[in-house]
């Protein structure tokens, strides 16, 4: 008797406890404000996100493996509202960079850079969800295990940020960038330099603190020493330092936007919505004119205002 | 002895010549399919939200059907300002939303827009980092990335200007170039003003003459599109660096000896499985 008593109260307990999960992973998912723009929707219609391999595929590649993630979407994997699956549109985005000649960097580049894990690039780290680390910020490495990413890439609809009336950043390819920015940190790492920013303004660097770096000026294509050239697969990965100047080198600001402009100047226009190139060249104008100490000498893109992306 | 040694050092050289100890992951393969091709949306006073829903998920080579949309009703002024009335930091819709009215009103080219797209531009609702006094660096964590969306959207409003091509949106974009507190909207402006006067010599003289001193140098920064002459792009390029060395990068700097952190392989997977719909969903 005693202990008929007590099922139905462990059950009344263990479903207290399960909503109370459930409204706690709400209220962090709520934390950034889930929805996905029409852009990011119509990339979703090129791939399959609900293929249940690939998303594992992505899931353990990228190391979206932390428990952060379990109320941030992983559970409803192919939901384009919440972070976890826009993460992997991101992904998506980057496994269809162009391939052909003359880009800055090949596809298979990007994608093997881009991995948390099993990369020549850098060693095994994985991705954490955050909320928030402070204004603007989208993401931050630490150099020795993990990638944050925050809010401000997964916000809709890119509402302005209460306390510094700055829009979020969600733009899919934005969001793309990022992921190919903070894993440069770790390749940074993995080489022994050292993978600071600097603190700005400072230069040419009108950004924040923490948000300078230095560009490194190549052209797409550009050959190197060896014979190769950048846009050879693994071009990417190689430097060419002489007496101590990086002749050619990349930093994270760097990187994240030669994707950009290859995404914007060469990316599909078969199943790359227009938009997302056209977000791909604002994203990608800006960092060039935010985040440098040192000027970066060129433009992504003709200024019209329905630039033919169209390439032949 | 020695015979051993011998043998254990060329398999520890070879080792590090095929990178033992460091399998590459294989790249998932994302098979694509073609974006369709969308029935146009004609552009009127009522359909502004859809025109904006079909440029924001059609393909790019639907760009010429856009423009034909846009040339029908550019001269209808009751068009011009349902267009414009979507221009908004406080109701954008997203980024990429705010993008496709500014390339609206400026593919519309009517004189009407200039006052929309001006209030944009020097708007107190979204300022740009310069303004910004108190960007607060993450705690400890300088590896990170931040985005100016403001002076994104900003730039973009004043390129729309440019591209109106009146004497009153010039003077706007002059003034810009020589005032506007973001850089990346100066560079922006710039690099439209010459554009839309087709790169000529008096431009650039003019628009060196509107330029912050320290900024003359990038007035005719190279544009990299999908039509530019590559090898005119490097040598452009490379004359950018040589002409202004003190724009090159500095020496490396590599991390202080024992600073290097390493990750102790793998970590731990501490998340459930993705499932690709909620339990209990349909």
């Amino acid at each position: 008797m005693k202990h008929l008593k007590r099922v139905p109260s462990r059950l009344v307990f263990m479903a207290a406890a399960l909503i109370a999960l459930t409204l706690v992973a709400r209220i962090v998912v709520k934390a950034c404000t889930d929805g996905a723009t029409a852009t990011e929707l119509s990339f979703t219609k090129a791939w399959r996100p609900c293929d249940q391999d690939l998303v594992n595929a992505f899931w353990q590649g990228w190391g979206l493996t932390d428990d952060s993630w379990n109320p941030a979407g992983i559970s409803d994997a192919c939901n384009e509202s919440l972070p976890f699956a826009k993460v992997l549109n991101a992904i998506a985005l980057i496994g269809g960079a162009p391939t052909v000649v003359g880009i800055y960097h090949q596809r298979g580049d990007y994608y093997q850079e881009s991995r948390a894990n099993a990369t020549p690039y850098h060693d095994d780290v994985y991705l954490r969800f955050i909320q928030n680390h402070g204004a603007g910020v989208e993401a931050q490495s630490d150099a020795g295990d993990h990638t944050d990413l925050d809010c401000p890439i997964f916000n809709f609809p890119g509402v302005p940020t209460p306390s510094l009336n700055n829009p979020d950043a969600e733009m899919l390819a934005e969001r793309a960038a990022v992921l190919i920015h903070e894993m440069w940190h770790h390749w940074q790492n993995a080489q022994g330099m050292d993978s600071s920013h600097m603190n700005g303004p400072r230069g040419q660097c009108t950004a924040g603190s923490g948000a300078c770096d230095w560009y490194y000026p190549h052209a797409p294509g550009a050959k190197l020493p060896d014979g190769s050239a950048s846009d050879d697969l693994g071009g990417l990965g190689k430097t060419n330092v002489v007496n101590g100047r990086g002749l050619y080198f990349h930093s994270p600001y760097q990187v994240m936007t030669e994707f950009e402009t290859d995404i914007a100047i060469w990316g599909s226009s078969v199943f790359m919505p227009f938009a997302v190139r056209q977000e791909a060249q604002s994203v990608g104008n800006v960092h060039l004119t935010t985040n440098f100490v040192n000027g970066a000498g060129y433009t992504i893109g003709k200024p019209d205002p329905f630039p033919n992306y169209v390439t032949k | 002895m020695s015979n051993i040694c011998t043998r254990l050092s060329m398999v520890v050289l070879l080792c590090l010549a095929a990178g033992c100890g460091k399998k590459e992951g294989k790249l998932p393969a994302v098979t694509f399919t073609p974006l369709a091709k969308q029935t146009p949306v004609p552009l009127g006073v009522s359909t502004v939200d859809q025109f904006v829903e079909w440029v924001a998920t059609m393909p790019a080579s639907q760009v010429e059907d856009v423009k034909a949309q846009i040339a029908a009703v550019k001269s209808d002024p009751k068009v011009v300002d349902a267009v414009a009335a979507g221009l908004s930091f406080h109701n954008p819709g997203s980024y990429g939303r705010q993008l496709i009215y500014l390339s609206m009103l400026g593919e519309m080219q009517n004189e009407r827009a200039l006052g929309p797209l001006q209030s944009y531009l020097n708007s107190r609702d979204c300022l740009v980092s310069e303004e910004r006094v108190a960007v607060q660096p993450a705690p400890n964590g300088p590896q990170t990335s931040m985005f100016d969306g403001c002076a994104g959207l900003k730039a973009r409003a004043v390129s729309m200007i440019s591209h109106l091509n009146s004497q009153a949106a010039t003077a706007v974009v002059l003034n810009a170039i020589r005032e506007h507190p973001s850089r990346t909207v100066r560079m922006s402006a710039i690099d439209a003003y010459l554009y839309n006067a087709g790169d000529s010599p008096e431009a650039i003289a003019t628009a060196k003459r509107q330029a912050k001193p320290d900024e003359v140098k990038f007035v005719g920064l190279p544009r990299l599109s999908p039509d530019t002459n590559r090898q005119d792009f490097e040598e452009r390029l490379t004359r950018f660096y040589s002409e202004h060395p003190e724009e090159q990068p500095p020496q490396l700097v590599r991390a202080p000896a024992g600073t290097r952190r390493r990750s102790n392989g793998r970590p731990p997977r501490t998340s459930v499985n993705p499932t690709v719909r909620p339990a209990g969903g349909k």
